[in-house]
């Protein structure tokens, strides 16, 4: 019976292992985004003009992540996500293969948490130093207390070079020179060390004698308190004398190596929005559906043209996607940059996608479809707890100029298309 | 051969008169077989304590002890040792009465450094990236010696709790600032003053740790100015006390052997 029960484990294990054998491991992809819902990526933070400043680096060489990023207004933001009243500027990498070295928001700098306002703009700005070589897929991110982090979007860099070259050296306000990389540490080292061995011969000493079934032997009967002997007692007092003697110097020393000692700072900073400008375009947002099967938004605008120049639809963008008008095209250097994944090159369409005239007030309905829907988890916004969508439109004017406005509303999804048929206008 | 005095009371006045029965000590092979037992036996026990006592540990003081930046002046150096010292009453009633062992703290606080360093350094310095001083742990060895010498020297567990257990709850701050003051030392960083430990928390990036997250220098201690740390250790002292005392109870109920009488 025995054997067979042998048998029967190394059997399953050599199974189980052949098993593993054949799956090939996939490598992993700097995804983790997708797993957000669709309404907190979509309705809450909007990333735009994202530039990575270099596409690869070297240790001790510093690159910035700069753009825009805007906050969507109180219409739009979702009822269930907490405002962003404390927020933080981060980047989203794996681990910190860059140091950070700056980061701005609208030129404050932001060491520590700020509260950002409803319906607000902001220039930000990130410096980072490479650290060690590594191929790191780099987002924007901004952590909101209790709503979590919104991630914006990520592009993949490449940090070459040598870990052993780097060098993080700052100066000190009291005049010292310090590479905060490897700070401190001999400290730590010597310290614990120190303790260490002390409680380490404590222990020894008692786990050298007889321990468990010699002593038990005593307690049972009573004499347990015989176990214990003057030298027990002896050790027992230098141990006492040690703690104090050594936790005394170690204090008094590191104010006497250190005279200037600061609590940790736990400020909140302060950062106005950007000056909001008059786009000189309004969009009023009639209606909305999304064709589950068709992966396309159909959103149903009035548009009010107020500038002096006919404009037209350029780009429409939500959580980090963004879709271009083909018939409008890229209109910036950065956007040769923007990360392909995210880019529907050809995703935007429009009704009537001639000129709106200056003064012209149109109806229309705007498309925007591709499969980045799918691919970046988004068409699971039909399951969100609010049926809603927001986003940026990118108008452009013939001018040169370009109006940004927010929309977004009520969202029907849209279940059943046959096959050729479309939405009605 | 005496026998052992099973589960008899012994009275005072067989303690008086020293009328105790004695102990056969054992000899030989009797020696060995329980010196291998013993052997095999603290490898295991230690392992285990080590698990539980790290996750008990990192479930309740874990972010504070973890980073750098977050061993503020009020909240690390109250809610750490008060965390701590009670695995160190649990064992130190197991190990006292059962054994007259003394150095159930010692063992504790030994055993809970030793799989923080191993998970620090191999999880978050050798795989991770994460400089080792970002998330140096902090020691409780001057409060374990004193605990257990206290407790062997008195063999009482109210004086132990009521003396020792201010003083380990009192002397954290103090013994971890001899390796940790030299993180308190000013920087300016983009016309901001931090602190090198702020700096580096700040420069090494995690992506799941925002500022905000920190909770440090909140509450009405900071009232006490330059004082805020000797308050909240002396306040961490007098937690202790009722702590230790709680978690010797609690080690009483964690060893205490039933007998099912009857049939099954």
């Amino acid at each position: 019976m025995e054997n067979l029960m042998r048998r029967c484990v190394l059997g399953g294990l050599a199974l189980a292992t052949a098993a593993l054998s054949l799956v090939a491991p996939t490598p992993v992809d700097a995804h983790g985004e997708k797993a957000q819902a669709p309404f907190l990526r979509m309705r809450t933070i909007q990333w735009y003009d994202v530039h990575w400043g270099k596409k690869e680096f070297a240790v001790n060489e510093r690159m910035k992540l700069s753009g825009k990023m805007h906050v969507m207004s109180e219409e739009h933001w979702p009822q269930t996500t907490t405002k962003p009243e404390l927020s933080f500027l981060n980047i989203a990498i794996p681990g910190p293969v860059v140091v950070r070295k700056s980061s701005y928001l609208n030129g404050v700098h932001m060491a520590n948490s700020t509260n950002l306002k409803l319906g607000g703009t902001y220039d930000f700005e990130v410096e980072v130093m490479g650290r060690m070589p590594y191929d790191v897929h780099m987002h924007t991110m901004l952590n909101i207390a209790g709503a979590g982090p919104v991630i914006g979007p990520g592009k993949w860099v490449k940090v070459t070079g040598d870990y052993a070259d780097f060098d993080n050296k700052i100066k000190t306000l009291d005049g010292r020179t310090i590479d905060i990389e490897t700070y401190g540490f001999d400290g730590v080292v010597f310290w614990h060390v120190l303790w260490a061995v002390i409680g380490v011969v404590w222990l020894v000493y008692w786990l050298a004698k007889p321990l468990f079934f010699h002593r038990w032997q005593y307690v049972k009967v009573g004499r347990g308190d015989e176990l214990i002997t003057m030298t027990d007692k002896a050790l027992a007092v230098v141990m006492v004398a040690l703690a104090f003697g050594i936790t005394g110097y170690g204090f008094m020393k590191s104010f006497s190596d250190n005279p200037l000692q600061l609590p940790l700072q736990g400020a909140l900073a302060h950062t106005e929005p950007s000056p909001k400008t008059d786009q000189h375009v309004d969009v009023k947002y009639i209606t909305a559906t999304y064709a589950v099967p068709g992966r396309e938004m159909k959103f149903h605008l009035e548009v009010t043209n107020r500038s002096s120049s006919p404009i037209k639809f350029g780009e429409f963008a939500t959580a980090t996607v963004r879709f271009i008008n083909p018939s409008v095209g890229f209109k910036d250097e950065l956007s040769k940059d923007y990360p392909e994944d995210l880019m529907a090159e050809n995703g935007l369409s429009v009704s009537d996608d001639t000129p709106i005239a200056p003064g012209e007030t149109r109806k229309v309905w705007v498309s925007a479809k591709d499969a980045a829907w799918e691919v970046q988890n988004l068409s699971s916004l039909i399951y969100d707890p609010d049926s809603r969508f927001a986003g940026l439109l990118f108008l452009y004017g013939e001018d040169g100029s370009r109006h940004i406005v927010e929309t977004g509303g009520v969202l029907i999804p849209d279940f059943k298309l046959a096959a050729g048929e479309t939405l009605t206008h | 051969m005496s026998e052992v005095a099973g589960n008899a009371t012994i009275s005072d006045a067989d303690r008086r008169t020293d009328t105790l029965p004695p102990v056969e000590p054992l000899t030989g092979h009797q020696s060995d077989v329980a010196r291998v037992l013993e052997l095999i036996l603290i490898p295991t026990v230690a392992f285990v304590l080590m698990g539980s006592f790290h996750l008990h540990f990192m479930l309740t003081a874990g972010d504070w002890d973890f980073w750098l930046d977050w061993k503020d002046r009020e909240w690390w150096l109250t809610v750490t040792p008060v965390m701590a010292i009670m695995y160190c009453g649990a064992l130190h009633y197991i190990l006292w009465e059962k054994y007259r062992l003394p150095f159930g703290a010692t063992l504790a606080v030994g055993l809970l450094l030793l799989s923080e360093w191993i998970v620090r350094y191999f999880g978050w310095q050798m795989w991770s990236n994460f400089p080792i001083h970002l998330v140096t742990p902090a020691y409780f060895w001057a409060g374990a010696l004193i605990l257990d010498a206290t407790l062997l020297v008195t063999g009482s567990f109210i004086i132990t709790g009521f003396c020792a257990g201010f003083v380990f709850g009192a002397i954290f701050w103090p013994a971890n600032w001899a390796w940790l003051g030299a993180y308190h030392v000013p920087v300016e960083s983009n016309g901001v003053v931090m602190t090198i430990a702020d700096l580096i928390g700040y420069e090494y990036v995690r992506t799941g740790t925002p500022e905000y997250i920190r909770i440090i220098e909140r509450g009405t201690l900071r009232t006490f100015g330059a004082h805020s740390a000797p308050v909240s250790a002396a306040f961490a002292g007098f937690l202790c006390i009722f702590i230790y005392w709680f978690w010797w109870w609690l080690g009483s109920l964690f060893s205490t052997t039933a007998y099912y009488k009857g049939k099954l």
